[in-house]
């Protein structure tokens, strides 16, 4: 009797299952057995166009790294323009940042892989798979491929730019070595460079401010110019005098005014490898010595000690904010700056911290050395010049010449500009025929910002992806506050120091290693000084030092510095 | 129905002095975001916001709201909540119902094979391989289906059946002959409504904000859920520095306000739910009262 | 098939009562078919993952061609001899028990509230207000209360300030850590978590109330007689799920609230496995899959605990 009125939920309960279940049996792998054609390709282009690669559209799949700063990688004027003079179509699997790491380690896990894996390429990666032949080597001369054939050393048949850029060390200035930095220890180089000479990006910057001591100079102060400020001692006056008189001249002196601030800081990161470098060393990990004799687990050396004294200096006579160590923005650290009341900081640029209003008061100083160090200063260099992490072709592909070839436009001059700021003449415009500068063109219909307008263009905003990112070319940009920044930056060129070696490589049973002892140690590292700083322990008292170093052997320092020791002395008999 | 007597009334107010007290203390930080979202970014930044607009400023909403994927991020928002939340109440209550009942073959099988997974995770990787081997990435099914059961949900929905249902009621009717599906519909269900309720505020809330699985399966932009446009938003107008590209000084003001506006825009169209839902918590046994 | 899925006229007119129960169990089963089924896929296959606790990860060789690590114990002895294993575990339990103790007894003290109050005008705002906070993200959250405590524009130090006390920095205190965690959690879920009591007191039969008001029971008498009784099972099992979830602290907020000085008591179980597989070059799957099955088996024993400390005192249990 109420049969007709049941079957439907014995329907909808059906299909529910059958929704639920079904999706299973589709789980099938994925196979996309297209056929190659060899000959396709173009290993010189034609004649009316140099950058054709192949003859009839090839899709590249291409892994990449996006932030939501990116749009769609496919609409991005820069592969727009690439597809355009390769007559490859491009394909995009767009991993996010937050996500990147598992959509990678999935991608290598169900082989299912693009034919590039583009940008943050991370060197464990390369060692780790080294042994499987997972990546495809640059500069194998008996490179073959299936379906192929023999194809050799790709650097030396396709990628001509590339290959002259890497005998050129880049014509950059440094002590880097690029092609050691791409080589692992079998020799190979798995991955293409990623090359960044521009200043600014090279190191971190501190600023003070000049107007403030010229005032104070003025009253009668002595306290040395921005320039002439040398060693800790000359940079602790000008905090003193920036604490005790009125530079803001907002009518508040003395000491407990709570105004004007002498050094500002969030969470005192780059302030520590600044300080530090007065003292010897730019960080508080391992470090290799400035001699490069070995190297060295910082925070239990002499060295560090007294940094840790003049953290307390600043503390204790307060020329540091009191807050600085829930400070973890740039923005909160900008509250303070936009007040005009910080004397010193550290930051990408003034403006990001104080505002226009105030950015050209300050200038770049130091680096310091000490009564402790007496030797060549050094300063902490943020990134260095080449890294292993700019492209690798994953073996499985067939289209390596393919890939290699585009990758080797993108180390052109025209590849650098369309990563950099578009196209030539249309994006930029040259201001004068000796093409020193030039100018940005941002439709003037553009309402957004110019860096939302740049990331239609490239990829580069954002994640700073790239391959090339060349101050010959950046820096020509005609812009006073771009193009201050990058000369006040330049005046840390001579003295930059890279931690460890960017050419070191370690094991991959070294890197898992290494990665827990860090983990543990760093945090340590961080909550010590604080207690330090603060005045709760002193480093000047012989057993709260020996105390804190007993610590970190606790935490198995000297294995951790060790491991560095074993890959530094491979490194150095290379 | 119940009297008010002179006691009654010196309970009502200290009752009414109590939640005053905690309503005060609750909303006083919910119009400090409401004022910083509606200040001029200067005067965020600078912290000068507390409870009253500073600088009346509605460059912030117009800003996000002039976002050319916002609307289509509301829109896919919604599908994905309705659609999302349907699904997810059909597979806990009828779950539920089963494990609450007291003659489900190998019970005690079945509430453990429900909590294992409730402590013992996989791991993202080969969760992301399943949802990959289903062909759902760059579906919208992949906002829907990966994390729509929530086992915790399931446990408390079958805890009120267990206790706040009458076993008498399923018994009476099972007599009377009705399969377990229709005691199910007809006599729990209307039963449960209070519970129906608070899962379905439950599961709209969590497909609302629900951001992390667009992150892993969506990169087809046209999907995107609003919590991922927002984001977007956010990030773009951080003054952040990054690799070689530093933002600017405008960009940095404003990323401290948009914070709040992007909160504000976020959550104002959920935050006035709840009204409607209350009317569920009045009736109740009310309906079963009736019907027992 | 069909006649298992649903029982006919006729099996109901009056055939052997055993047998028509066996019937109307399989479609119990058959109700349930859909959620088992996703609760296998989504839940069930993924755990054979966890295999890499026991090996040495490469995404290279996957899940099941990775080598077995040579001590297949190795991920596991690496962590419990971690130098700060017992500082994590002591801290991830403090700020649990904290938790648990304050987010059990409120939620369940405002809903009583909330239902003593009978204007709906008034209910609906105070519950939209209470429930409100939930929604503010993490990061405003902990923004706000950065700002709040602020040492020299904070409205916590303005006030204590014009109070005559010292401007200190609670954020960078290791002693409030735990106390702001729970507090401002509390601010945030109080009303939202009363909700399911709310919902649960709604089902209370109006009759029992008007037959307690006929033998002279007041306000206070009927909450505790009446009231109380009717969300202490659901309480119960809420706070039997809570001890046994007690390991897996959400990171993102200690995450976001942790600053230098703080970490030796702010360093958890989530925020360490989030450094170790996400905040370095190379995620440690292997590592953070024996953490995760640590975390499991630690966790399916306090449950099993607490479900039977609950059974043992004559409370509702889980099985």
């Amino acid at each position: 009797m109420k049969t007709g009125k049941r079957k439907p939920f014995r329907a909808a309960l059906a299909a529910i299952s059958a929704m639920l279940i079904l999706p299973a049996f589709a789980f099938l792998p994925g196979c996309g057995g297209k056929n190659y054609d060899s000959n396709n390709f173009l290993p010189n282009g034609t004649e009316g166009n140099p950058y054709q690669i192949v003859r009839d559209p090839v899709t590249l799949k291409i892994f990449v790294p996006v932030t939501p700063t990116n749009p769609p990688f496919g609409n991005l004027k820069m592969f727009k323009k690439l597809s355009e003079m390769t007559n490859l179509k491009f394909e995009f699997i767009e991993a996010d940042l937050g996500a990147y790491q598992n959509m990678r380690a999935a991608a290598w896990d169900s082989g299912d892989l693009p034919d590039l894996f583009l940008y943050n390429n991370g060197i464990e990666e390369q060692v780790s798979f080294q042994p499987f032949g997972a990546h495809t080597p640059f500069n194998d001369p008996n490179l073959q491929v299936e379906g192929v054939g023999d194809v050799g050393s790709l650097i030396d048949n396709y990628m001509p730019v590339y290959k002259k850029l890497l005998d050129e060390n880049f014509n950059i200035t440094t002590d880097e070595d690029a092609k050691k930095i791409a080589t692992l220890p079998d020799g190979k180089m798995y991955s293409a460079l990623s090359v960044n000479d521009v200043p600014r990006d090279l190191s971190f910057k501190m600023f003070i401010n000049q107007k403030w001591i010229d005032a104070l100079q003025a009253e009668g102060w002595d306290i040395k110019d921005a320039d002439g400020i040398k060693t800790t001692d000359d940079y602790l006056a000008v905090l003193r005098a920036f604490r005790d008189g009125d530079p803001n001249h907002n009518g508040r002196t003395g000491k407990d005014n709570n105004d004007e601030i002498g050094v500002g800081a969030m969470s005192v990161n780059y302030l520590r490898n600044f300080i530090l470098g007065a003292y010897g060393y730019v960080s508080a990990g391992v470090e290799v010595e400035n001699d490069g004799s070995a190297m060295t687990f910082v925070p239990t050396t002499d060295a560090y000690r007294q940094y840790l004294k003049f953290m307390r200096s600043l503390f204790g006579e307060k020329l540091i904010h009191s807050d600085v160590y829930s400070i973890s923005t740039d923005a909160q650290l900008a509250q303070k700056g936009m007040e005009y009341r910080l004397g010193s900081f550290c930051s990408a640029a003034a403006y990001l911290t104080v505002g226009y209003e105030y950015e050209s008061e300050y200038v770049t100083f130091g680096p310091l050395t000490s009564e402790y160090y007496a030797g060549d200063p050094i300063q902490w260099r943020t990134s260095p010049v080449f890294q292993p992490t700019g492209a690798v072709i994953p073996s499985g592909t067939k289209k390596v010449r393919e890939a290699a070839r585009l990758l080797d436009i993108m180390y052109s001059d025209v590849g650098c500009q369309l990563l950099a700021y578009g196209e030539e003449g249309v994006d930029f415009v040259w201001d004068d025929a000796e093409k020193t500068s030039w100018t940005f063109q941002v439709p003037p219909t553009w309402t957004g910002n110019q860096e939302a307008y740049r990331a239609t263009l490239t990829p580069h905003p954002g994640s700073g992806s790239g391959l090339y990112w060349k101050y010959g070319f950046v820096g020509k940009m005609n812009d006073p506050i771009i193009t201050a920044l990058n000369r006040m930056s330049e005046r840390y060129q001579p003295y930059l120091k890279t931690p460890v070696p960017p050419a070191m490589k370690m094991t991959s049973a070294e890197y898992d290693e290494v990665i827990l002892l860090r983990t543990d140690i760093e945090q340590q590292v961080k909550y010590w000084e604080t207690e330090f700083a603060k005045g709760s322990q002193d480093a000047a008292d012989d057993k709260d030092w020996s105390d804190f170093t007993a610590l970190m052997k606790q935490y198995r320092c000297e294995r951790f510095a060790e491991i560095y020791n074993g890959a530094y002395a491979r490194y150095k008999n290379a | 129905m119940v009297e008010n007597t002179g006691k009654d009334k010196v309970f009502n107010r200290l009752v009414y002095a109590g939640l005053f007290v905690y309503i005060f203390a609750t909303a006083l930080p919910l119009l400090h975001v409401l004022a910083n979202a509606l200040s001029s970014p200067e005067m965020v930044n600078k912290g000068k916001v507390g409870l009253w607009p500073r600088q009346l400023n509605f460059s912030g909403f117009g800003q996000v709201l002039a976002d050319s994927d916002i609307l289509r991020g509301f829109l896919m928002t919604f599908v994905y909540t309705l659609l999302g939340t349907l699904l997810q109440l059909v597979l806990q209550f009828t779950a539920a119902y089963s494990l609450s009942r007291r003659d489900l073959p190998f019970k005690r099988f079945w509430i453990f094979f429900f909590l294992i997974p409730m402590f013992v995770s996989g791991g993202m990787i080969p969760t992301y391989l399943i949802v990959k081997g289903l062909r759902l990435m760059n579906t919208f099914l992949a906002m829907i289906i990966p994390g729509c059961v929530g086992i915790y949900n399931i446990v408390i929905i079958r805890t009120y059946m267990g206790t706040a249902i009458p076993w008498e009621l399923q018994e009476a009717a099972r007599i009377d002959g009705a399969s377990n599906l229709r005691i199910f519909l007809f006599i729990v269900m209307p039963l449960a409504t209070p519970i129906l309720a608070v899962m379905t505020l439950y599961g709209i809330v969590g497909y609302w904000n629900s951001y992390f699985n667009a992150l892993l399966y969506l990169t087809n932009r046209k999907l995107y859920p609003l919590q991922m446009v927002l984001q977007k938003i956010l990030v773009a107008n951080a003054g952040a520095t990054v690799g070689g590209s530093i933002g600017n000084s405008e960009q940095q003001l404003k990323s401290e306000s948009l914070k709040y506006v992007v909160m504000v825009v976020s959550c104002a169209p959920i935050l006035f739910l709840y009204p409607f839902f209350q009317r569920f918590f009045e009736k109740g046994l009310m309906i079963g009262g009736l019907k027992g | 098939m069909r006649k298992n899925g649903g029982i006919s006229a006729e099996d109901a007119a009056g055939n052997v009562r055993k047998k028509k129960r066996g019937i109307k169990n399989v479609s119990l089963l058959l109700i349930m078919l859909p959620t088992v089924a996703y609760i296998v896929i989504f839940h069930y296959l993924p755990m054979g993952g966890l295999i890499i606790a026991f090996k040495d990860y490469n995404s290279f060789e996957g899940m099941f061609g990775s080598p077995w690590a040579g001590d297949p114990l190795k991920h596991f002895k690496n962590f419990v001899t971690l130098p700060s294993f017992w500082p994590i575990i002591r801290n991830t339990l403090v700020l649990s028990v904290y938790s648990i103790a304050v987010y059990t007894v409120l939620p369940i003290v405002l809903a009583l509230f909330i239902n003593e109050v009978k204007p709906k005008g008034y209910k609906k705002t105070i519950q939209t207000i209470s429930y409100a906070p939930y929604f503010i993200s993490t990061v405003v959250a902990v923004g706000m209360l950065f700002t709040f405590s602020n040492q020299e524009s904070g409205i916590f130090n303005t006030v204590k300030a014009f109070f005559g006390g010292e401007r200190t920095n609670v954020m960078e205190s290791k002693g409030w850590f735990s106390t702001i965690y729970v507090m401002s959690g509390l601010w945030q879920g109080w009303g939202w978590w009363a909700i399911i009591y709310v919902g649960t007191l709604s089902t209370v039969d109006p009759n029992l109330h008007e037959a307690a008001v006929l033998d002279g029971a007041g306000r206070l008498r009927r909450i505790w007689s009446i009231n109380i009784p009717a969300i202490v099972p659901m309480a119960l099992i809420m706070l039997i799920l809570a001890i046994g979830n007690m390991l897996n602290l959400g990171f993102e907020k200690i995450f976001l609230m942790q600053t230098d000085p703080t970490i030796p008591v702010s360093e958890v179980l989530s925020t360490y496995v989030y450094r170790v597989t996400f905040m370095t070059t190379k995620a440690q799957y292997s590592y953070a899959a024996a953490i995760g099955l640590f975390n499991s088996v630690v966790s399916m024993v306090l449950l099993i605990g607490a479900n039977f400390a609950s059974k043992l005192f004559g409370g509702t249990s889980l099985w």
